[in-house]
């Protein structure tokens, strides 16, 4: 039994229901044990004193590339894309992560605790991300198929003469090897020994184990994405959803959830031409399930809070903008008993800031994963700012 | 006449902060802050909100790579020559470029639009306002300076064409050969026109400072070299090591313009490329001011960048003049711009709430007298 740790005072948002002005979080075994409104503390715990401070689950970044495409290295720490093959389903980002890399050391200090790790979007079909804690800890391996549509899969091969050099190229190839997956299950079906390692993690979207998590931007490109689903009937997530807004009634009467972002990062491709900050308000007009995302290394891990700062400065709810860095974001990730929220039984990721997190000046004070803190601001030299 | 009720103007004059005072805006100058309105005139009722300086971006590629365009309309970067200071930004600046919009909205009245930057010596720099409707109409200054990249960025673009220069050696040949031959240019009596030598002899006769792109220490050390060697005026961008060698850019009295910081992905010359190093430049108080450079990331959002400096410890006010006053003193303009005082041109930003608190944006935005942008 490791010692009771209680987190004493401060304004709590559970994120389940409306927050609590004081109360004691008790943290026991890296898990939440209990939140209470008064309580005797033991003499044998461990006491955080958080009066007159803000606390909240750890935050999550649904969509991320951490460790992948490394800090402060060139072509040697640049392992996103395995862009010579436009279907690469076989490769996993697990394989490919430096989790010493100062990108963790960022997200730590800036209050993220769970990240969904994945390959770039070079290739159609791109591989397999994984979920973890910041800290190097895995949570769930695959998190997902990464697959892509749009213009980047379109840049690189056609510039190796290669298809896909075109929209259509991007969907026949995508559908193609969703047939071919349908096919090597038949087979399989009549010969047991019957293997193929790079299809074989396609065969869990059909079993329903795990999500295509499918990149695009473009109006033309969502409605595809759900246009070959459907098709065969595999769930999926859209990532980025740059113009969503332009379809948010068919997003909402689907029940697509959405990695929103990022949305402070400039137009630099013509697929990204119609981005607007208010695309998250129409989401929560419309009822899309959506949750921000940094595309790290695109924008930075902090940046979360900037666009859901700009987003609320654009109409979004507080609520909603805060759902969509915690509860919302565990949701999409299927981890909503894990993390997300505070609650009995889950894991006691947690930050204490010094001011709300839509005030541009907030600093991330101390951040807890699994009961143990893992952060501690002291000095400006802690900061990955 | 314009009269404008402020609830507080923060007027970047040292650490001044007025408290319920009325602007009085004439032609577009600022003619007085007093204390009682006075008679007729348009009245501006501004009484909540925080009025300062607006923003000026000393970096950006604005106008020169259209958003969300495309390749066809990316003109930023000529990088088929490394030397080429006669090329123009202004020739090239396209005034419909959505990212205008946005700095109008996010309370940018003046930027830099900047060639770059794959050639060494990669073109004429200009000081543009948002408003207009032509490259001749927005330009404030042209040419501001000529851009060198002692950088990275040049020596690889040259060194992956497998052309010279693709080193350091090569770069600082390249830049010693010119000013050698500008020399002489300068000095010969009978000669044609050379475009390329007509503007290096500007930088060599001090009409126009060298905005020297720099990341690492010994590239800051070796452009103060040359800068003692041909006695030209520079200023320092990116920068990412200044703080290493803070004392002789504060001796020097060397400008740097540092930032964008809402990046990641940092290479390995980048690796210092954090706002908490600027510390050290506020500290020592060499002038500094921040950019976004625009589309790295957006330019609206300039004054949310800032935030980062306070964040890292610098005192609000002095976060604020980093995108104020200070790029105002860099392009020279400081006898126009970048503070809010009797006799300067009303380029103003109003905030909803005070400065960086929880709900402050720029709710509206006056350029030279005028309204750009008023959402209230």
């Amino acid at each position: 039994m490791e010692k009771l740790l209680i987190l004493k005072g401060g304004k709590i948002f559970t994120m389940e229901g409306k927050p609590l002005d004081e109360g004691y979080i008790i943290i026991e075994n890296g898990k939440i044990d209990d939140i209470r409104d008064k309580m005797e503390i033991p003499a044998e715990a461990d006491v955080i004193n958080a009066q007159g401070k803000f606390i909240y689950p750890g935050f999550i970044d649904i969509h991320v590339h951490t460790g992948l495409w490394e800090e402060g290295a060139n072509v040697e720490g640049s392992d996103g894309n395995e862009m010579v093959d436009p279907v690469t389903p076989h490769v996993r980002a697990i394989d490919g992560i430096n989790f010493h890399d100062d990108g963790f050391k960022e997200a730590i200090s800036s209050g993220l605790t769970t990240l969904n790790i994945m390959p770039g979007s070079a290739n159609v079909i791109g591989g397999q991300g994984v979920i973890a804690k910041t800290i190097g800890e895995i949570v769930l391996n695959p998190s997902g198929i990464k697959m892509a549509l749009g213009e980047n899969p379109k840049r690189v091969y056609s510039s190796q003469k290669k298809m896909p050099a075109t929209r259509l190229g991007n969907a026949f190839i995508m559908r193609k090897a969703l047939q071919d997956t349908l096919n090597y299950i038949q087979k399989k079906g009549k010969d047991r020994h019957y293997f193929d390692f790079k299809l074989e993690p396609l065969v869990g979207l059909f079993e329903g184990k795990y999500p295509a998590k499918i990149h695009a931007h473009r109006e033309d490109d969502i409605l595809t994405a759900l246009r070959i689903m459907k098709e065969f009937g595999i769930k999926f997530t859209l990532e980025h959803s740059t113009e969503g807004h332009l379809i948010a009634d068919i997003l909402a009467k689907e029940c697509i959830p959405c990695a929103l972002g990022p949305t402070i990062s400039s137009r630099i491709k013509q697929e990204l031409r119609n981005r607007t900050i208010e695309t998250a308000k129409v989401y929560e007009e419309k009822g899309v399930l959506f949750a921000f995302v940094t595309d790290f290394p695109v924008i930075p891990h902090y940046a979360l809070f900037y666009s859901a700062q700009m987003a609320v400065r654009r109409g979004l709810s507080e609520e909603t903008a805060l759902k969509a860095m915690t509860v919302n974001s565990a949701k999409i990730l299927g981890l909503e008993d894990r993390v997300g929220s505070l609650k009995k039984g889950k894991d006691a990721d947690l930050v204490i800031t010094d001011r709300e997190v839509f005030d541009p000046r907030f600093k991330v004070l101390m951040t807890i994963i699994n009961g143990k803190i893992v952060y501690e601001h002291k000095t400006k030299e802690d900061l990955f700012i | 006449m314009k009269v404008i009720k402020s609830k507080k103007i923060l007027t970047m004059k040292g650490k001044e902060v007025l408290e319920g005072k009325y602007i009085i805006v004439e032609n577009g100058i600022i003619s007085d802050i007093v204390s009682k309105k006075p008679e007729g005139g348009e009245y501006v009722d501004a009484s909540k909100m925080i009025v300062l300086p607006s923003f000026i971006d000393p970096s950006t590629s604005l106008g020169l790579a259209e958003e969300g365009a495309g390749f066809n309309y990316y003109d930023s970067d000529e990088s088929t020559s490394p030397s080429l200071p006669q090329i123009r930004a202004i020739d090239a600046f396209y005034p419909k470029d959505p990212g205008i919009k946005d700095a109008i909205r996010g309370g940018i009245s003046y930027f830099i639009s900047s060639p770059g930057p794959s050639a060494v010596f990669s073109g004429l720099e200009g000081i543009f306002s948002v408003k207009g409707n032509s490259a001749d109409e927005m330009v404030k200054k042209f040419p501001f300076a000529l851009k060198l990249n002692m950088n990275h960025s040049a020596r690889v673009h040259w060194h992956s064409q497998g052309k010279f220069p693709s080193t350091k050696m090569g770069i600082v040949a390249l830049v010693r050969e010119k000013f050698e031959k500008a020399k002489y240019y300068k000095k010969a009596r009978q000669k044609e026109t050379d475009l390329e030598m007509e503007t290096i002899v500007k930088v060599l006769k001090g009409e126009i400072p060298l905005k020297v792109a720099v990341n690492t220490r010994d590239e800051i050390e070796k452009t103060l070299e040359l800068k003692r060697e041909y006695g030209v005026n520079i200023i320092l961008q990116e920068a990412e090591d200044s703080y290493m060698v803070a004392d002789l850019l504060r001796q020097e009295d060397i400008p740097v313009i540092v930032g964008p910081y809402f990046t990641a992905g940092r290479m390995y010359h980048q690796r210092h490329h954090y706002a908490k190093y600027i510390y050290s430049l506020y500290e020592k108080g060499i002038l500094f001011a921040l950019t976004t450079c625009h589309p790295v990331i957006p330019i609206n959002y300039l004054y949310f960048e800032s935030v980062l400096l306070v964040k890292i410890g610098i005192p609000e006010l002095d976060a604020i003049r980093s995108i104020t006053a200070n790029p105002a003193r860099i392009l020279g303009m400081d006898s126009e711009v970048g503070t809010v005082e009797i006799g300067k041109k009303a380029n103003l930003a109003f905030l909803s709430d005070d400065l960086y608190s929880l709900h402050s944006d720029v709710i509206a935005h006056m350029l030279e007298g005028e309204f750009v942008w008023k959402n209230f």
